[in-house]
């Protein structure tokens, strides 16, 4: 086994993994990190290969710590019919028809309430204080848990993240992880609630959908689903954090962007690519495999790095440049295959919709004096603090 | 070839297609329709085999009169590498994160304008007067074209899809098919030669030019088809529309629910277009003999594939015939399925929703005129007919 890997610190790819990504690309698509002890896979090709094959390359992880943490399976760890049931008892409420009625009624709402509190602060960190809330509040809406259920779901979801990519295992972290996950008293109730009055929430078709009236799924289950699916919650927050940033490190797009909207969706999908919230996904080998000519061992560990693949040059041009006019080809933003994101349409929908309705509300808004972006990680890459002002009102 | 069972004939079909489809489901779901010379499947196991099976069941159909319409091979009639690379050209300006995009700065805007014309007479046919040109006029913005009128996007529709479902060869059908292609060419064959030195970022300027190098654009032959299918199709939108409201004014406590909650509006178009497929049926044909629900088929056959039949198969559906909003939705197979699914999924039930809720905000109080009768009719496509509204209008307002 080559280990040339082993030169690559994870301090480095935390800070700005693509410069890194680029160099492992041309000369070790698929190389061995031994602090993570896990396969890290960079190109478009082994990337796309991994994920459109799992029978060699399976979610089903036993060992993973994401198990303990949500007290069960979650749906993105399932295989074979197991998965099947679940996704489709569920995936339905996320179809594309129903974006608008959602975009409509739930996020524009939610993110005008949220600007008429910001407004008068004249300032903010839109990044914990909008694009988050937003986020969560949309899909705490959908799933039927209420604004109550958002800060719940926010809570796990930034707990399960900074677990999963807590590769120093520091105790706390994960400590912290486990009485915030255990929290879980109300939700329970609604669980309780629902098993005995359905409703058309996303939660009540996890557990309803596709079985008989008496034999919804066990709370266990869907409770370890939902809280799993918090860390999903929060990501299109992200997605609109990072369409933010890129925009406002190009001027001249932020401008075209915000005199003709056509363009925002574009901008977001093209920010999806460019800086994807989620950088890699992880798979586990079945059987040996030869992957871009490295032999892999049955039963190891692989980060699938989406984000490498969608800075592949031989997939895109100019991979590194943020490029809304980009004539955008499909990425690896959602993934691919069996478990691609089931809400493909949904998240790029409230990105959209959040910062749509910022450039309504807050046309003079600029970064506030001193702040400077602070984006990190790879596994999850973070936008971090977005420091705005505007004139109060 | 056994033809057993009592068959059905085209007349019973454009009637009302669903009572001969449900007879047909559990008595010959697989029967020869000796007038167009077809075997129609109207099973939803059997149209899912079929339309997941492209090797078995190609859309490959040399004979197919929409290549002489179009005066070329379609994009829906394209097989392998050809029809993937063209495909991919234009999938990406209908992809699903477009939708906001295109709901905002286009659809909504343009049935706005639209309510507002025909709002001060007080009555419309809404389909002809509004879900037909919001439809098309919003889709003609996408390809590039959007300043044609819409009268003029309509009639290159209607000659398509007249042509498409004359099953008996009316010379005037043909003529005025020809006419009409003729007319859109004249628009399409100036617009293609200055996109091929200018391109922008319209829909047929990316059938030009994407993924091809600078000066290597798509030949005529590999555009012109393309677009003058999607001139049929972009008609669909506009009938999915008046399907919906159709099918609430027959329901009318579900319109009033629908009415004062539009989280069902984007749930009552999808059920509509379950329940009334706009696009009844798509064709294959045979590459080798199959056995579809017993029935030996030859190789080289053409089939009517049952998609608005299988809408309402009772193995998939429960109460399959009734209109439902607040069904527990499945993925019904209203857009196809497998490679040739309608690469506009997201964008039609888009445009359908913003328009029907575009007219419940501005005349919630339309009611169907008292004289009026709902007259839809065709099975291959069916259309809703007419959909004639009243509503209150104080010029003092």
């Amino acid at each position: 086994m080559t280990a040339v890997g082993a030169t690559i610190p994870l301090a480095e790819l935390d800070m700005d993994p693509y410069p890194t990504y680029d160099r492992l690309r041309r000369s070790q698509p698929v190389c061995w990190l031994p602090e993570l002890k896990q396969w890290l896979v960079t190109g478009w090709t082994e990337v796309a290969q991994v994920l459109r094959d799992p029978e060699s390359f399976t979610t089903d992880m036993p060992d993973s710590p994401m198990i303990k943490l949500c007290g069960g399976v979650p749906m993105l760890l399932r295989e074979g019919a197991d998965h099947e049931d679940v996704r489709e008892a569920f995936i339905h409420d996320y179809d594309p028809h129903r974006v608008n009625d959602y975009v409509d009624t739930i996020v524009r709402p939610h993110a005008q309430r949220l600007l008429d509190a910001l407004l008068p602060g004249g300032g903010a960190d839109l990044l914990a204080d909008y694009f988050e809330p937003v986020a969560a509040l949309s899909e705490a809406t959908l799933l039927g848990l209420g604004s109550a259920g958002a800060d719940t779901l926010r809570d796990w979801g930034n707990n399960l993240a900074r677990a999963a990519v807590n590769f120093s295992h520091d105790p706390d972290v994960d400590a912290t992880a486990v009485v915030a996950l255990a929290d879980d008293g109300a939700v329970r109730a609604m669980l309780a609630d629902l098993r005995e009055h359905p409703d058309r929430s996303a939660l009540s078709n996890l557990m309803h959908a596709n079985r008989p009236a008496n034999d919804g799924r066990a709370d266990s289950d869907v409770l370890a689903m939902l809280k799993h699916i918090a860390m999903s919650v929060i990501e299109p927050g992200w997605l609109a954090g990072w369409t933010w940033l890129a925009l406002l490190d190009h001027p001249d797009q932020l401008a075209q962007v915000r005199a003709d909207r056509w363009l925002v969706g574009a901008a977001v999908y093209e920010a999806l690519r460019w800086s994807g919230p989620v950088g890699a996904l992880t798979r586990r080998t079945t059987r040996p495999v030869t992957l871009a000519g490295q032999d892999i061992p049955a039963d190891a560990l692989l980060a699938v790095s989406i984000a490498s693949a969608n800075r592949d040059h031989t997939a895109f041009h100019e991979p590194d440049r943020f490029d809304i006019h980009r004539q955008v080809r499909r990425h690896l933003g959602f993934g691919v295959g069996l478990h691609h994101c089931p809400a493909f349409a949904f998240v790029p929908a409230i990105a959209r919709t959040a910062v749509d309705v910022l450039f309504d509300r807050i046309p003079d808004i600029q970064p506030a004096p001193g702040w400077r972006p602070a984006p990190h990680g790879w596994k999850l890459r973070l936008p971090g603090p977005i420091r705005m002002t505007w004139q109060s009102r | 070839m056994t033809r057993v069972g009592s068959g059905v004939s085209l007349a019973e079909l454009a009637g009302d297609p669903y009572a001969a489809y449900r007879r047909l489901r559990a008595e010959q779901p697989v029967c020869w329709l000796p007038e167009p010379k077809q075997w129609l499947v109207t099973r939803w196991a059997d149209v899912a085999t079929v339309l997941r099976d492209a090797e078995s069941f190609t859309t490959d159909m040399p004979g197919s009169p929409l290549i002489q319409l179009c005066s070329g091979v379609p994009l829906g009639a394209r097989v392998g590498e050809d029809h993937r690379q063209i495909r991919e050209a234009v999938a990406h300006d209908y992809a699903p994160h477009r939708i906001n995009d295109f709901v905002d700065t286009i659809v909504r805007p343009r049935a706005e304008r639209l309510v507002a014309d025909v709002f001060p007479a007080g009555h419309a046919d809404v389909l002809s007067a509004y879900f037909e040109p919001a439809a098309l006029s919003s889709h003609a913005d996408l390809l590039g074209i959007g300043d044609t009128d819409a009268a003029r996007l309509w009639r290159w529709g209607m000659a398509m899809v007249n042509a498409s479902t004359d099953f008996h060869g009316d010379p005037a059908t043909a003529t005025e098919a020809r006419a009409a292609m003729a007319d859109l060419d004249s628009v399409l064959g100036s617009l293609v030669d200055r996109l091929r030195t200018a391109p922008d970022t319209s829909v047929i300027s990316h059938l030009v030019h994407a993924n091809r190098p600078a000066d290597d654009p798509r030949p005529d032959a590999d555009v012109l088809p393309v677009v003058k299918q999607f001139a049929q199709g972009q008609l669909q939108a506009g009938w999915l529309g008046g399907w919906t409201l159709l099918a609430l004014l027959a329901h009318p406590d579900q319109l009033a629910q629908v009415l004062a909650d539009r989280w069902l509006v984007g749930a009552a178009v999808y059920e509509a277009l379950r329940w009334s497929s706009p696009l009844g049926v798509v064709s294959r044909r045979t590459t080798r003999p199959v056995v579809l629900s017993g029935q030996e088929i030859p190789a080289g056959a053409v089939l009517a594939v049952g998609v608005g039949s299988a809408n309402r198969d009772e193995t998939v559906f429960e109460r399959p015939d009734e209109f439902d909003v607040h069904r527990t939705v499945r993925t019904h197979l209203g857009f196809g399925l497998g490679e040739h699914h309608c690469p506009a999924y997201a964008f039609v039930p888009a445009i359908a929703r913003t328009t029907v809720d575009v007219l419940l905000d501005r005349i919630p109080d339309l009611s169907p005129e008292p004289s009026w009768q709902p007259a839809p009719h065709g099975w291959k496509l069916r259309l809703p007919g007419p959909i004639r509204v009243t509503w209150r209008y104080d010029a003092a307002q």
